[in-house]
C-alpha cells in the first residue's frame, strides 16, 4: 500500500509530538539515558574487551617465554613510536592544507577539499595494496628519482600517514572555520606579519583541535591491522605481531599486547588531554626570519609544497590501484558486464548492498544510542567522575588493535548462534561508536548551555529543545560524525572477517579480489566503482543535509 | 603627527554599495566621530583606512603618503574593535606587549612601552590576569592600551563602547578623549550613539546610505544642522510638514496644520512647501501660547517627556522634571515655540520619508 505524502507528514508530526510529550516525563528520560549506558556496556565495551579479558590467564605464557616477551615489548614500542610519528607528521602536513581550505585562498581549493576524503572512502586494505604497488612493486615515481622501497617501517609509515590524514584535515578545517577572523586582523593591525600571527594567535587558539587530531590519528595508527600487514615486510608493530601470532596458533601475545597498548595509549592520551592544553608556544618577540616566511614568495612556495605533498603522499597512493589499471578497466564490454551484473559482478553488487545496509544501520543505531551518551558525558549528567570515566572508556574500541577487537567480538558472540549479518553489524557498531560520541561530545562542550536553558524557559520540552536548538547548532559536527561512522563501516575489513567467513561486505570481497593475481582488472574496476559510489553518496548526503537540515527538520 | 585624507573612495560588495564617493580630510590632533545608522558604511570606511579592506576605488593618504598598497601591518595604526578581540590565550601583559613584540623590538623597549601604557590605563595590577577574568570595561581598557602600545599616532575606534553598560560607557568616553588629547593623537571614532559622538568629538561626520550627509562641530550640528536628516538623527526633533503663508525680509509664517509657526526667514517665498523642525527641549511651557492637551507623560531621568496634542498635531516636548512635575495627563498646557530654534528646510523632492529613513 502506498502512503501519501500527507499521511506520512501526519505520521511524522504525530511521532514528533509523541516524543515531545514523552521527553517531559522524568522516568522516560532516565530510561533513555539508562538504555544508552546499557547499550554502551553491553554492546560496545564488554564484547570488545571480554574476549581479551577472558583469556587473561594465558598472559603467563608471554612472561615465561623470554623471546615471546621481548618480541611483544618491541612490537608495543614500535606501535607507539610509529603512531607518535604518524600523528605528528599528519598534523604538520595537514595543518597547511586545512589552512588553505579554510581560508579559501584559491578558488579550486574546494575540489581538493573533496579529494582529501578519498583515503577515508576506500577500504583501508585496498589502500595498503595500492601503496604496496606504488612504493614497492611498480614504483612509477622512480622516474622522478624516488627509489623503489622494500616493504618495512618506511612503507608502513607512508601508509599510516595517508589513511589518517583526512581525519586530521577534517577536524582542523572545522576548527579554523569556527575561529573568529577579528583576532587575526587585530594581530595584523598591531604589526604582526602573517607568519607571526599564525604562530602567536591562530594556532594557539585551535589547540584543542590540534590535540583532537593528534589523538585520532594516533589511535587510528595504533589499531590498523589489515593494510599494515600488507606493507610491513619484516617490520612488526603490535597489530602485525598479534595477527602473525594468531596465524601461528598463539593467543597469548594478542592478550598481552592489546592490554599493553590500551594501557599505554590511555596514559598517553590522558597526558595529552591534561598537559596539552596548558602547553604554550613562547613568544618573546618576532624574529627577522618570520618576515621572510610571511613574504608572498615563501607563502606561495609553501602552498605549492602543501599541495604537492597531498598529491604525492595522499592522493596518488590512495588512488594508484585505480589509476594504474584505468587503461585495463576502460573497456566497453567490461563496463556492460559490470552494469548488467553478469558473472562475478552479481556478487559484487550484492556485497555493495550488504556494505551500505550495514553502514546505514550502524550509523543510525550509533546515532540513536550515542547522542544520549554524548549528553551524559558533555553535560556531566551522571556526576563528574563517572562522566570522565565513560569518556575515557568510550575510546577503547578505536585504540585497540582491530584484529584483537575482531577476535574478541567473535569470541563473545561467536557461540550465540546469531546470524552472520547481525554479527557483522555488532562488530561494526563497536568499531564506529567512538567517532560519533567523540565528535558530538566536543561539539556539545563548545555549545553554551545558556542556549538550551533559554529554549527550556520558553516552554520547549527537552526533546523539542534538543531537536530545534541543540542539533541545528551542532550540525557540522553531527554531519562529520555521521560521515566518519558510515565511511569507517564501509571500509572496515579486519573485524568483519574475524566474525564471519560467509557474510561479505564490499571491502571484504575487494580484498579477496585484490589478493588474487588473476583478478587484477576486476579489483581495479571494483575499487573504482566503490570510490565513485562513495563520492556520490557523500555529495548527496551533504546536499540533503544542507537543504532540509536532515533529520532535524 | 598624522593627518588623514580620503579621496573619492567607493566600495561595493557585489551589488551592494557600501561607500559612494567619500571625500574626507582629518587634521592632525583632531578627534573626529563618524556617526550614522547601522549599515551606512561607517565601519567599512574605518576598515579601508586601516587597510583591513584593500580592494576599493579611490585613495587614502596618511601624512600625505599614499596608503592604498601599504600592508596593514606596516601602517602603524591603532585599531580598537567593537567586540574587543583581546587574545584569549594571553594575559593583560601579553596582550598589551603584543605589538612591540610582533615588531621585533628589543626587550627593554618592549618592557618600557608596555608598562607605560598599563600605567596610563591604570592596569598595572592586572598584568597577569587573563581577559576572561576582566569586566567588560577593563577588557576594553586593555584593548585600548594594546592599541596605544603599538606607538600608533592615529587611533581608529570601531564602536569601542557599544558593548559596555551605560555607566562604564560614559566613564570610558571621557577617559578616551583625555588620553587622545594628552598623547597628542589623531582619533577617528565610529559610533551610532549620538550622545557619545557629541560628548567626545571635535568634529562629527554624519553618514547615511554610503554617503556623507554633513559634517561640523557638535554644537553647530545640534543647533543649526544644514540637512533634515542630521536634525532628525542627531538628537531628537519634531518633524512637521508645512506651507509658507507669509514671507517678509526677516520672518516667515508657516502653516503646519493645526497651528501657525513664526520662524526666521532664511530665503523662502510665500506659498512654498517646507519642512519645519524643532527640538523638543526648545519648546517652552508658557502662560500665553498655543493650547494643547497632554496625552502622555514619561519620566526619563533628568527630563520628562510630554506628548501634547494640538488638535490633529502631535508635538513632543522635553522639560526638566521640576518644571512639569505637577502637570497631569489630560490637562491643558500652553506651548511656546521660540522662533530662533525653529529650523525651516526646503521640502525634499523625493518626499519627507525618503529623506529621513535610516536605510
Amino acid at each position: 500500500m502506498l502512503v501519501t505524502k500527507q499521511e506520512s507528514d501526519r505520521l511524522k508530526k504525530g511521532l514528533v509530538t509523541l516524543l515531545d510529550r514523552l521527553s517531559e516525563n522524568k522516568t522516560i528520560s532516565y530510561l533513555i539515558y539508562l538504555a544508552s549506558v546499557i547499550f554502551f556496556f553491553g554492546i560496545i565495551l564488554l564484547p570488545s574487551l571480554l574476549g581479551v579479558l577472558l583469556k587473561i590467564g594465558v598472559v603467563q605464557e608471554v612472561f615465561q617465554n623470554t623471546e615471546l616477551f621481548e618480541k611483544s615489548i618491541s612490537a608495543v614500542f614500535s606501535s607507539i613510536l610509529l603512531a607518535t610519528l604518524v600523528s605528528v607528521l599528519d598534523v604538520a602536513a595537514g595543518l597547511p592544507l586545512a589552512w588553505l581550505i579554510a581560508k579559501k585562498r584559491y578558488k579550486w581549493i574546494s575540489f581538493i577539499d573533496y579529494l582529501t576524503d578519498l583515503p577515508m572512502i576506500i577500504p583501508t586494505v585496498i589502500l595498503g595494496y595500492s601503496a604496496l604497488m606504488l612504493w614497492c612493486e611498480e614504483a612509477p615515481f622512480s622516474i622522478l628519482g624516488f627509489p623503489r622501497i622494500s616493504p618495512g617501517f618506511l612503507t608502513v609509515l607512508l601508509l599510516h600517514f595517508s589513511f589518517s590524514y583526512p581525519v586530521v584535515v577534517r577536524v582542523l578545517v572545522g576548527k579554523l572555520m569556527e575561529l573568529d577572523a577579528t583576532y587575526e586582523i587585530a594581530a595584523r593591525v598591531l604589526g604582526a606579519s602573517s607568519f607571526t600571527t599564525a604562530r602567536t594567535v591562530s594556532i594557539p587558539m585551535i589547540k584543542s583541535g590540534i590535540i583532537a587530531s593528534l589523538i585520532l590519528s594516533f589511535a587510528r595508527s595504533l589499531s590498523e591491522t589489515g593494510a599494515t600487514i600488507m606493507v610491513a615486510g619484516s617490520f612488526e608493530n603490535g597489530p602485525v605481531f598479534i595477527k602473525r601470532s594468531i596465524d601461528a596458533g598463539l593467543v597469548s601475545p594478542m592478550v598481552f599486547v592489546s592490554l599493553m597498548l590500551i594501557f599505554l595509549s590511555v596514559l598517553i592520551l590522558l597526558g595529552l588531554r591534561l598537559f596539552g592544553l596548558s602547553l604554550r608556544i613562547p613568544f618573546r618577540r618576532a624574529y627577522r626570519i618570520e618576515l621572510v616566511l610571511s613574504s608572498e614568495k615563501v607563502v606561495y612556495a609553501r602552498d605549492v609544497l602543501t599541495i604537492l605533498v597531498f598529491i604525492l603522499f595522499i592522493f596518488i597512493p590512495s588512488s594508484y590501484i585505480v589509476i594504474a589499471r584505468l587503461p585495463l578497466v576502460a573497456r566497453p564490454d567490461l563496463i556492460k558486464q559490470v552494469f548488467l551484473g553478469e558473472g562475478i559482478w552479481a556478487s559484487y553488487w550484492s556485497s555493495v548492498i550488504n556494505s551500505y545496509v550495514i553502514g546505514l544501520l550502524a550509523t543510525l543505531i550509533n546515532v540513536l544510542f550515542s547522542l544520549p551518551m554524548a549528553i551524559i558525558i558533555s553535560r556531566r549528567r551522571l556526576g563528574r567522575t563517572f562522566s570522565r570515566i565513560l569518556d575515557a572508556l568510550s575510546n577503547v574500541s578505536i585504540i585497540m588493535p582491530s584484529v584483537a577487537l575482531g577476535v574478541s567480538i567473535g569470541l563473545f558472540w561467536g557461540s550465540s548462534g546469531i546470524p552472520d549479518f547481525f554479527l557483522v553489524l555488532l562488530a561494526h557498531l563497536c568499531i564506529t561508536y567512538p567517532y560519533m560520541v567523540a565528535t558530538m561530545v566536543s561539539a556539545l562542550e563548545d555549545l553554551p548551555v545558556e542556549l538550551e536553558e533559554a529554549g527550556r524557559t520558553l516552554g520547549g520540552t527537552p526533546f523539542k529543545v534538543f531537536r530545534s536548538i541543540t542539533l541545528p547548532v551542532a550540525k557540522y559536527s553531527f554531519l562529520s560524525g555521521a560521515i566518519l561512522t558510515f565511511t569507517r563501516s564501509v571500509n572496515e575489513t579486519g573485524a568483519t572477517l574475524a566474525v564471519s567467513k560467509t557474510f561479505k561486505t564490499v571491502s571484504v570481497l575487494l580484498v579477496e579480489w585484490v589478493k588474487s593475481p588473476v583478478m587484477r582488472v576486476e579489483s581495479g574496476m571494483g575499487t573504482l566503482i566503490l570510490m565513485l559510489l562513495s563520492l556520490i553518496f557523500l555529495i548527496v548526503f551533504k546536499y540533503i543535509y544542507s537543504k532540509g537540515g536532515g533529520m532535524v527538520a | 603627527m598624522p593627518n588623514v585624507k580620503v579621496e573619492k573612495v567607493t566600495k561595493k560588495f557585489g551589488d551592494f554599495t557600501a561607500l559612494e564617493d567619500i571625500n574626507l580630510s582629518i587634521n592632525d590632533g583632531e578627534y573626529v566621530s563618524i556617526i550614522g545608522p547601522s549599515g551606512c558604511g561607517k565601519t567599512t570606511l574605518l576598515r579601508i583606512i586601516a587597510g583591513i579592506i584593500r580592494d576599493y576605488e579611490g585613495h587614502v593618504y596618511v601624512n600625505g603618503e599614499l596608503f592604498d598598497d601599504k600592508p596593514l601591518e606596516k601602517r602603524g595604526i591603532g585599531y580598537v574593535f567593537q567586540n574587543i578581540a583581546l587574545f584569549p590565550n594571553m594575559n593583560v601583559g601579553g596582550n598589551v606587549s603584543y605589538s612591540p613584540r610582533a615588531k621585533g623590538f628589543n626587550s627593554d623597549m618592549i618592557r618600557s612601552m608596555t608598562l607605560e601604557m598599563l600605567e596610563l590605563m591604570k592596569l598595572t595590577e592586572r598584568y597577569y590576569d587573563y581577559p576572561i577574568r576582566l569586566s567588560g570595561g577593563m577588557q576594553q581598557k586593555t584593548a585600548l592600551a594594546r592599541a596605544l602600545a603599538s606607538g600608533a599616532k592615529l587611533l581608529l575606534l570601531d564602536e569601542p563602547l557599544s558593548l559596555l553598560d551605560l555607566k562604564v560607557r560614559t566613564e570610558l568616553r571621557y577617559e578616551l578623549r583625555r588620553i587622545v588629547k594628552d598623547l597628542g593623537l589623531t582619533a577617528i571614532h565610529v559610533t551610532h550613539d549620538q550622545e557619545e559622538a557629541m560628548a567626545i568629538s571635535d568634529r562629527i561626520i554624519v553618514m547615511r546610505k554610503a554617503r556623507i550627509v554633513e559634517e561640523g562641530t557638535p554644537l553647530s550640528l545640534y543647533l543649526r544642522p544644514k540637512k533634515i536628516f542630521t536634525s532628525y538623527f542627531l538628537g531628537e526633533s519634531n518633524v512637521l510638514e508645512g506651507k509658507v503663508m507669509e514671507a517678509d525680509d526677516r520672518f516667515l509664517k508657516i502653516d503646519v496644520g493645526s497651528i501657525i509657526l513664526k520662524a526666521k526667514n532664511t530665503g523662502f517665498q510665500e506659498g512654498e512647501k517646507v519642512v519645519v523642525m524643532i527640538r523638543p527641549e526648545f519648546i517652552q511651557l508658557a502662560n500665553d501660547g498655543v493650547e494643547g492637551v497632554v496625552k502622555k507623560k514619561t519620566m526619563e531621568g533628568l527630563f520628562t517627556r510630554l506628548i501634547v496634542d494640538i488638535k490633529d498635531l502631535k508635538i513632543t516636548v522635553k522639560q526638566p522634571y521640576w518644571r512639569v512635575h505637577n502637570i497631569d495627563v489630560y490637562s491643558m498646557v500652553k506651548l511656546e515655540f521660540p522662533e530662533e530654534h525653529i529650523l525651516v528646510y526646503e521640502y525634499p523632492e523625493r518626499g519627507l520619508y525618503s529623506e529621513i529613513s535610516l536605510y
